[in-house]
């Protein structure tokens, strides 16, 4: 089964994501922030991470950075409030390894798509 | 039976003209909920504000970017008006310059810091309309804490005497109420409440 690591600064959104893909029987693991994620990636070494793009501390770009380096690569899925333009969509997608783009106010049901397609196995 | 009792009863009366006159003098702090997440329709809510009035705006964005309201405002221009954006999202993907109308800058950590961006820029641009678009990111109107909420009335009302009257007279704060309902109005904070309801149908082709 596929390790997902949820990564939110919004402690309610992060819980609530975390209950709802536990409930799909989905090994996970919070963080609450870039450095937190960076510290528990190593261990945890998830296959999917939900990131949120608009945290306090480290942003996405230092984030996925800091992934080059690293051994494990996990896919990246986006959340963010954020609307950007085409163009700098493209950049997104060409940052580390980020294989979705989710805009919150997202449906938990589109979320648990997007991880069911970018599982392993 | 039902255990409940009536606290409140609205009244509703369509008034597109009143609306129009409302919006075209809006003045003072002003509260505007809207259920889009499409720039365009604030837009289109710009425009209305003011008529054809020259008029500058101070636009702090904490949901477009400026590279995407640029997309939008290629396609829609915002009429007679001058618009001057802080864009404090694009920096988490990629570095940017500043320009002659856009400030790139990290988003504020809490209401204290959004009102001192607020100040500096209006200090800067001289806007006589400021937008701040959204406050959903600093308070969760769904289920404020009473330290959430007497920030966000301490925060009304330091904007009210600090940013408003000086080189500005409207202040729209922008709430998106897909990002949670908000229960209690803040009526004795702002001068107006406007509800921004976009209604979207397919469009149905005629031969």
């Amino acid at each position: 089964m596929n390790k997902i690591m949820i990564v939110d600064d919004e402690q309610d959104l992060r819980e609530m994501i975390n209950l709802m893909i536990t409930k799909e029987g989905y090994e996970t693991e919070m963080a609450q922030d870039g450095i937190d994620f960076l510290e528990k990636n190593d261990n945890f070494q998830p296959d999917i991470v939900t990131l949120d793009v608009m945290m306090p501390g480290l942003t996405t770009k230092d984030i996925l950075e800091e992934l080059k380096d690293k051994n494990n690569k996990p896919k990246i899925i986006l959340l963010t409030v954020v609307r950007f333009s085409d163009e700098e969509k493209e950049k997104l997608f060409k940052m580390g390894n980020v294989v979705d783009y989710i805009t919150k106010p997202f449906d938990f049901d589109e979320l648990m798509t997007t991880i069911k397609d970018n599982s392993i196995g | 039976m039902s255990e409940t009792e009536i606290v409140h009863v609205n009244f509703w009366k369509e008034m597109h003209k009143e609306i129009r006159k409302t919006i075209k003098n809006i003045q003072g702090l002003i509260l505007l909920i809207h259920n889009s997440v499409d720039f365009s329709d604030i837009v289109d809510f710009l425009n209305k504000v003011g008529g054809d009035a020259k008029s500058t705006i101070l636009f702090i964005s904490l949901v477009n970017s400026y590279s995407n309201m640029k997309e939008v405002l290629d396609v829609k221009l915002l009429d007679s008006k001058k618009l001057f954006v802080v864009d404090c999202v694009s920096s988490f993907i990629t570095e940017h310059i500043d320009t002659i109308d856009c400030v790139y800058t990290k988003p504020p950590d809490n209401l204290n810091d959004m009102k001192e961006l607020i100040v500096e820029n209006i200090q800067k641009f001289r806007p006589n309309i400021v937008v701040l678009d959204s406050l959903s990111q600093f308070i969760n109107f769904s289920m404020p804490s009473n330290e959430e909420l007497h920030n966000f009335y301490r925060f009304l009302k330091s904007i009210r005497r600090d940013a408003i009257g000086i080189t500005n007279d409207t202040f729209i704060l922008i709430y998106n109420d897909k990002m949670g309902s908000m229960k209690k109005l803040p009526t004795l904070f702002t001068d107006t409440i406007l509800k921004l309801e976009v209604i979207r149908e397919k469009v149905r082709w005629q031969d």
